[in-house]
C-alpha cells in the first residue's frame, strides 16, 4: 500500500468515525449512553475510587472475584480487597428509612448494569445480596486496603468488656 | 487462578505457624479457676490455612443436656438453615440424638454433625472435586463447583450432609448456600479463620452446658488435646479407619 492510499484510509476512518459518533448523539440526545447506577457509598482512598481502577474493575471484576472466591473457599485466605460482601456494603443503597435494597433488584448497581450487559448473575442464587448486618462477621475482616474497610486488631479478640463479664460472671459461680 | 495448596507450602507454613505460636502465647487469668489462652497471632488473613493446624470438636456427653438443642438453633441461625418446604428437605447440618440402652434404662444425648474425617468418603466420591478437605481439617463443599449429585451424601456414614431442593432467598452473608447445591457442617470456617468458635460451641457455654471443646488437635497445649489425653474419648465408628476430628466423651 502506498503512502497516499494510506492516509485516504485513515481520513476515511476518520470521517465514518464522525459520523457514527454524530449520529449515535442524535438517537440518544438526552438519555445517557451506558446503564444508569447508582454511585458506590464512598470512594476507596483519596486517589482511587474502586478497589482497582474504575475502568479495570468494569472489564475484570468477575476475573477478581473469581480467583478470591478460590482462595477463599480452598485456602481460607480472606483478605477484603476482593471480598464480594465487601463489594456490596459499598455498592448497595438505602432506603430514605435505612433499610437496605437488595443489590439484584431493579436500578440496583448490579442488576442494571448487568442487565445492560446481557449477561445473568448467579451469584445471589447463593450469596445474600444484602449489605453485612451488625452480627454478620464479613464486616470484621480488617486489612490496609484504604479508609472504608474497618480496621479491627486481632490480637485484642477479647475486650476489656467481654473480660469483665466473664469475670463477674465466674465470681457469682 | 490457585491451585490447591501443595505439601511443600504447608510445610513451610507449618514452620512459620510453629514459630508464630512458640513466640505468642499469652495466659491470662480472667477469674478464680478460669484461665484463658489465646494465641497472640493468628494467621493473617493473606496467609494460606496450614496443615500444621487440624481444627477438631470435643463432645462430653456426660455435660450434654437431654432436651437442649442450643447448638442445633445456633447452627441454623449462623448458617440461615430457615424452612423451605417439606420437613424433609429441611437442612439439618447438626442434630441431637438421644441414645437409650433398653435393658438397663440408661439415656444421654448428644449432637451428631459432620465428623470432619482425616480420610473423607464424600471427598473421594466426589465427581468435581467440590466436597474436599481444607488443608486445617475441615471438610466442606465448595458450591461453587457442586453439580449436587449428593455422592457425598450417599457415601457419609455420619449423614451428615443435606441437599438443597428449594429456591433459597435470605441467605445469610457468611454462608451462602443454594438450590442445587450440598450442604453441612463446615466447622463454621468464617468464624475459625477469624480465630473464633463454631457458632454451636458458643451457643454451649453461653447455656453453661460447656460440653463442646474446638480446637487444635495437633497443638498439645490446646485445651481439646489436654483433655483428649487425660480422658478415654471414642470417635463415631472407630472401625471405618476415617479417623475423624469429632471426638466424643462417655459414650
Amino acid at each position: 500500500m502506498t503512502a497516499s492510499w494510506k492516509s485516504l484510509y485513515r481520513t476515511l476512518l476518520i470521517l465514518a468515525g464522525l459520523a457514527l459518533t454524530a449520529l449515535s448523539g442524535a438517537a440518544s440526545a438526552g438519555a445517557p449512553l451506558g446503564p444508569v447506577i447508582p454511585p458506590a457509598q464512598r470512594d476507596y482512598s483519596k486517589t482511587q475510587r474502586c478497589v482497582r481502577p474504575v475502568e479495570d474493575m468494569r472489564k475484570n471484576h468477575f476475573k477478581y472475584l473469581l480467583h478470591h472466591r478460590d482462595q477463599v473457599v480452598h485456602e481460607g485466605i480472606r483478605t477484603p480487597q476482593f471480598n464480594l460482601q465487601d463489594c456490596i456494603n459499598c455498592h448497595a443503597t438505602r432506603k430514605p428509612d435505612g433499610q437496605a435494597i437488595r443489590i439484584d433488584s431493579p436500578g440496583q448497581f448490579c442488576f442494571n448494569c448487568h442487565k445492560y450487559a446481557g449477561v445473568q448473575i448467579d451469584c445471589f442464587e447463593c450469596h445474600s445480596d444484602l449489605p453485612s448486618t451488625p452480627d454478620s462477621h464479613f464486616h470484621k475482616l480488617g486489612g490496609d486496603y484504604g479508609p472504608h474497610h474497618i480496621r479491627y486488631s486481632r490480637n485484642d479478640l477479647v475486650s476489656p468488656t467481654t473480660l469483665e463479664a466473664l469475670a463477674s460472671k465466674g465470681a457469682k459461680k | 487462578m490457585s491451585g490447591s495448596t501443595t505439601d511443600q507450602d504447608t510445610d513451610t507454613s507449618r514452620r512459620r505457624f510453629l514459630g508464630t505460636v512458640a513466640g505468642g502465647v499469652a495466659a491470662l487469668t480472667v477469674a478464680p479457676g478460669v484461665l484463658l489462652v489465646r494465641t497472640a497471632e493468628a494467621k493473617p488473613n493473606s496467609q494460606p490455612v496450614s496443615s500444621a493446624v487440624r481444627w477438631g470438636l470435643l463432645v462430653d456427653t456426660d455435660k450434654c443436656s437431654k432436651g437442649c438443642d442450643a447448638c442445633v438453633s445456633a447452627c441454623d441461625k449462623e448458617h440461615g438453615l430457615y424452612k423451605t418446604g417439606p420437613a424433609e428437605d429441611q437442612a439439618q447440618w447438626i442434630r441431637k440424638v438421644e441414645v437409650k440402652n433398653p435393658n438397663t434404662g440408661y439415656a444421654f444425648s448428644l449432637p451428631v454433625m459432620c465428623q470432619h474425617c482425616e480420610h473423607p468418603p464424600c471427598v473421594d466420591v466426589c465427581p468435581t472435586g467440590a466436597s474436599f478437605r481444607r488443608a486445617d481439617g475441615i471438610v466442606l463443599v465448595d458450591r461453587h463447583i457442586c453439580i449436587g449429585c449428593r455422592y457425598c451424601m450417599m457415601a457419609c456414614p455420619y449423614k451428615a450432609r443435606s441437599f438443597v431442593a428449594e429456591n433459597l432467598h435470605n441467605q445469610v452473608p457468611d454462608s451462602p448456600r443454594g438450590k442445587g447445591t450440598v450442604g453441612g457442617c463446615n466447622m463454621c470456617v468464617h468464624r475459625v479463620d477469624e480465630n473464633e468458635n463454631p457458632a454451636c460451641v458458643d451457643a454451649c457455654d453461653a447455656d453453661g452446658h460447656k460440653a463442646l471443646i474446638f480446637g487444635d488437635l495437633k497443638d498439645p497445649n490446646s485445651e481439646i488435646s489436654q483433655q483428649l489425653a487425660k480422658y478415654k474419648t471414642t470417635q463415631i465408628r472407630e472401625d471405618l479407619d476415617l479417623d475423624p476430628g469429632v471426638y466424643y466423651r462417655g459414650i
